[in-house]
């Protein structure tokens, strides 16, 4: 299998195409300035982490934008407070307005149990020593003020700001009540609760006994982040967000650890297995409920059979999606992260096949030309790549995802069936009627007699043959002349005939060159060489078609 | 009827599971100095993005037309992703990727293998660079930096091609102004760069449109071609951000229409420029019209009836054209929809939030259907807000007296509107849902920006028919929250 996309010398390294030596792709280094990257920055890593802890007020030291951004996390608005940098506070400096602001932000909203200020570029820039009035301002308040340092320019995406989050919940909030270990508890490390996720997690952990006592941070307060040191095991979801935390805890409280996820049966079952064998609990009842799942999906796994799925997430989702994607019966031909860390993409070719193309960092181009060139059956990623992948006509599965829970057993049943809607939406079926358009073209000097060499020809007569009728719909004409297939500028002329004919299924001329065989296999263009009367020719191939006699678009359910 | 019985989009409020402000799981009292926004060093829930936003959309409006950001990756992404939500198109979007090196050397390395990075890959026409708070302060020196880039873009792909890519710069700092004012910015910077020359009259009259959707777009469009005036309508986003679903597409996606270049050169030969927002198109106008003497027509977003008829009447005194008859007919219909409707819409209390230019002319509107607006919050600070809302009331004969915000945050709003003993209406976008839960009144959503519904960027509120559509969304508000039950209610 060859390499579907062009891979420039500046991203030698990011593309590799999964072969018997395993490379992995490059990872977790700088973009390439000037293209359309789809990462972000720490500050949007920042706020991934920690917006959902509830009971703290949001301070964004910097711009309007900053702020206004970053009150939205995960399709989410959160109420957020920030310090409205202005030019003023550019040139004399915002130390003044920043303490003013947390104080005013506490009066505001006197039942927060923290502050967090979030520092960005241009708090950065302008030098400000954020830690020092974060710590006057907690001193005079009595309740913990945290800077969250993640300035946008920091480290290659928006990972450093999730590393920067995670240091200020290490630094501030987490281990601050005191208090022994407590049995049966454990914390969820990387979780964020989307459409329930956590819900689904939380009953089957239940259904072993246990209680999850802080969700970092789908579910998570000043109170339950003080505890969070008291769990007897760490779980940690999400690798890029949840691994820091543990290793972390792991040296300062001795909390152990255990990796895990929750995204399809076996991983579900098996990490459930680890977590109740940590416990030594009892857990018999999980294969039994991992088979009723499996049954319930089974239908609509049965229609994903041998359909190809391309995957492409911000980190670690990567590695634990694959594995439920390839339970769905799903092949995977594409494994793609912004951010990704050697350890997602081990975890990914896991449960990659021959031919599966791994992208780090992969720019909206490199994307584009996958999906154009290899036309996978789903694309699965985030809001910025959806609406390309429908304007290439290819479905798209959402995350973090926008219906149901996608954890747990009953939340894979609801992954095979939302994946199995999304490949088999009406909308699709639409879409490819109109690129089937029936259109052909007709190499003629005339317009009587099919009498022309692809290569030579210089008019082609175009016609819509709706309903089984021929109709011509205009005469197209190319600048080129004579040429020779040997000669290296012919691939050209042929590509801009070809580019000429994109609309049409089939072309008739009188013969055609090798050279543009190939390149009308690329694009789905039959040639058909043939001489003899036009109205002869298309009637023959009317005949040869019978489907033709469906196409009249819009005509379908019409008799006379 | 309690207003906890009145049900919200159909369902009975008590039912409803409406996620609260996680700060206020009771209502609070403020402490009273801190409600106005003048009065806080602190902002609460901003009302208003910064000017990268402004300046991107404009370029988004460009046929083949790709922004560039010198900045961090986030100013790049999060405007990608507001686009995204609000219009389910692609972006395209190119950044410089400032990191620390950035930060502490400068972008101007970023800048010229950026430049050079995006046109080897994209070929684009237009470039438009914005500029962020991060290379404001820094203090690259983007003059000499685009110099420098198109000096490496002829080395590596000749001069004929690199000097078809016409490279502009829109200074953007986000920690001045708004997303409206990069807007304004950019309308200027686009003409100056590119509308050097005069070359003879072209009998076109230039549009700028502002921050309005394509549905809005393609409605002055249709007003432009029953008027029979050729238009050129800078930063066309109609058709690159509302574009069809028709395979094969080109491989780079490449989205259809938009202003091109050439027809940018052509604005200095108009008859007139009409820029239909002041705060978002005027400095363009203002331009080409000290240069080169192209008259500047400002005047409030035609929404309603008296905002149709004086966009309508400039063109025809532009263009020296009789309005025809059908477009008579259509404001025929707007009017008799108001009449029809009045009953509805009378003595109701309304508050409207949005950009300057969406607040001042859906006001002037309310108050043809006899509304009464309580309070009134522009985004963005502005000079002439207030000036401009005491004008349409003086128009109006409104002597009431709202609270108007000019520049607030939504918290001052919220606060304001809680207080109220009656309000039935909320007029805003998307940042103001909340808002509308909590005091469980219905949101008619106009302006940017609007993701939590589909279809509002796809049609019009502006024109007459735009105006029907409006006046239509503001009554169905209201019965469906005055009348929730269908049976016994007949219009």
């Amino acid at each position: 299998m060859e390499m579907p996309i062009e891979v420039t010398p500046d991203r030698a390294g990011h593309v590799v195409l999964q072969d018997a030596a395993c490379e992995l792709p490059m990872s977790e280094t700088a973009t390439l300035p000037g293209v359309v990257s789809q990462r972000a920055c720490a500050l949007y890593g920042a706020r991934w982490m920690l917006a959902a802890v509830q009971d703290v007020i949001h301070l964004v030291h910097g711009p309007v934008g900053c702020a206004y951004n970053a009150g939205t996390v995960r399709r989410k608005s959160y109420q957020v407070f920030t310090t409205c940098l202005d030019e003023q506070d550019v040139i004399f400096g915002g130390r003044g307005k920043l303490a003013r602001s947390i104080e005013e932000a506490v009066r505001l909203r006197p039942d927060a149990s923290g502050v967090m200020v979030y520092v960005t570029c241009t708090a950065a820039l302008i030098g400000e020593y954020v830690e020092a009035i974060c710590r006057e301002a907690a001193v005079r308040l009595g309740i913990p003020v945290a800077p969250v340092t993640c300035p946008g320019f920091c480290g290659v995406g928006q990972g450093q700001g999730q590393d920067a989050a995670a240091a200020t919940l290490l630094e501030y909030f987490v281990g601050r009540e005191a208090g022994d270990v407590e049995a049966g508890t454990v914390n969820l490390l990387g979780e964020f609760d989307v459409q329930g996720d956590l819900g689904e997690i939380e009953r089957l952990l239940a259904r072993l006994g246990l209680k999850v006592q802080c969700a970092v941070s789908g579910r998570a307060d000043v109170a339950s982040l003080g505890r969070a040191h008291r769990a007897a095991l760490n779980v940690v979801h999400c690798r890029r967000t949840g691994q820091n935390l543990a290793d972390a805890m792991e040296r300062e409280f001795g909390t152990p650890q255990l990796k895990a996820s929750f995204f399809g049966l076996r991983e579900t079952a098996a990490s459930l297995e680890k977590i109740a064998g940590f416990f030594g609990l009892a857990a018999e009842w999980i294969a039994g409920q991992a088979e009723g799942a499996r049954a319930s999906a089974a239908p609509y796994v049965a229609s994903l059979a041998g359909k190809r799925v391309a995957l492409f997430f911000g980190a670690s989702r990567m590695g634990s999606m694959a594995g439920a994607f390839r339970e769905l019966g799903l092949e995977m031909v594409l494994a793609g992260s912004q951010f990704g860390c050697q350890g997602d993409y081990q975890e990914v070719r896991r449960c990659s096949g021959g031919g599966t193309v791994f992208i780090d960092d992969a720019n909206e181009l490199e994307l584009s030309e996958f999906l154009h060139r290899r036309r996978p059956d789903l694309l699965v990623g985030g809001t910025r790549e959806k609406y390309l992948a429908h304007k290439l006509g290819i479905p798209f599965l959402i995350f973090p995802q926008e219906t149901s829970a996608f954890a747990g057993f009953s939340g894979f049943v609801n992954l095979a069936r939302d994946t199995a809607a999304l490949l088999n939406a009406p909308v699709w079926r639409l879409v490819q009627r109109q690129h089937a358009a029936p259109r052909v073209a007709v190499a003629t000097r005339e317009g009587t007699m099919v009498d022309s060499h692809f290569g030579r020809a210089t008019r082609f007569a175009v016609f819509d043959l709706p309903g089984g009728v021929a109709r011509e719909v205009g005469v197209r004409e190319t600048g080129a002349g004579d040429f020779n297939c040997e000669d290296g500028s012919a691939r050209s002329s042929l590509a801009d005939k070809l580019a000429l004919l994109a609309d049409c299924r089939a072309v008739f001329c009188q013969a055609a060159g090798h050279c543009i065989r190939d390149l009308a296999a690329e694009r789905d263009l039959a040639i058909i060489e043939t001489d003899g009367k036009v109205e002869d020719v298309l009637a023959d191939y009317i005949r040869r078609h019978p489907s033709l006699a469906g196409t009249r678009p819009g005509e379908g359910g019409w008799k006379k | 009827m309690r207003l906890s019985e009145i049900p919200v989009e159909g369902i009975p409020y008590d039912q409803l599971k409406i996620e609260k402000y996680t700060c206020t799981p009771e209502y609070a009292e403020r402490p009273a100095d801190l409600i106005p926004s003048g009065a806080r060093a602190v902002v609460v829930n901003p009302n208003r993005t910064c000017m990268p936003l402004g300046a991107m959309w404009a370029t988004m409006g460009l046929h083949k037309g790709i922004p560039f950001v010198q900045g961090a990756q986030g100013c790049t992404t999060y405007v990608r992703y507001t686009f995204s939500r609000v219009f389910k198109e692609p972006a395209t979007i190119a950044t410089a990727s400032f990191h620390e090196d950035a930060a502490v050397f400068g972008g101007r390395r970023n800048l010229i293998e950026g430049i050079r990075n995006l046109v080897v890959r994209y070929r684009p026409e237009v470039i438009g660079i914005c500029t962020t708070c991060s290379s404001e302060i820094i203090g690259d020196d983007m003059v000499s930096n685009i110099k420098a880039a198109k000096a490496k873009l002829r080395e590596e792909i000749g001069r004929e091609a690199a000097d078809a890519v016409d490279i502009v710069l829109i200074n953007t700092p986000s920690f001045a102004g708004s997303h409206v004012e990069g807007y304004d910015r950019a309308s200027r910077a686009f003409v100056e760069t590119l509308a050097t020359r005069q070359t003879g009259p072209n009998h076109k009259v230039n549009i700028i449109p502002g921050l309005l959707y394509p549905g809005d777009i393609r409605e002055i469009k249709h007003l432009l071609r029953h008027m029979g005036v050729e238009g050129i309508t800078l930063f066309d986003i109609s058709d690159p951000f509302d574009a069809p679903l028709r395979p094969p597409q080109k491989f780079p996606y490449e989205p259809p229409g938009g202003t091109t270049a050439t027809e940018i050169r052509d604005m200095a030969n108009s008859l007139a420029t009409m820029a239909l927002q002041p705060h978002a198109g005027q400095a363009g106008a203002r331009y080409l019209e000290r240069k080169y003497g192209v008259r500047a027509l400002v005047g409030q977003t035609p929404v309603g009836v008296q905002g149709t008829d004086d966009f309508i009447r400039g063109l025809s005194e532009v263009a020296g054209l009789p309005v025809p008859e059908d477009l008579l007919d259509e404001r025929g219909r707007l009017v008799d929809s108001l009449a029809d409707t009045f009953h509805h819409t009378m003595m109701k209390k309304v508050a409207v939030m949005g950009d300057p230019d969406v607040v001042l002319s859906v006001t002037r509107f309310v108050l043809e259907m006899g509304m009464e607006p309580v309070a009134l919050a522009g985004s963005s600070v502005s000079k002439t807000f207030v000036h401009s809302l005491r004008e349409i009331f003086e128009e109006g004969e409104f002597t009431g007296d709202p609270l108007v915000i000019n520049g607030g945050d939504l918290f001052e709003f919220e606060e304001y509107l809680k207080k109220l003993s009656r309000l039935d209406l909320v007029i805003g976008n998307s940042k103001a849902v909340d808002i509308a839960k909590e005091l469980q009144i219905p949101l008619v959503r106009v302006g940017f920006p609007i993701y939590d519904r589909f279809g509002y960027q796809k049609r019009a509120i502006v024109g007459y028919r735009g105006g029907e559509i409006l006046l239509a969304d503001i009554v169905n508000s209201i019965l469906g929250y005055q009348y929730p039950d269908d049976r016994t209610h007949q219009l």
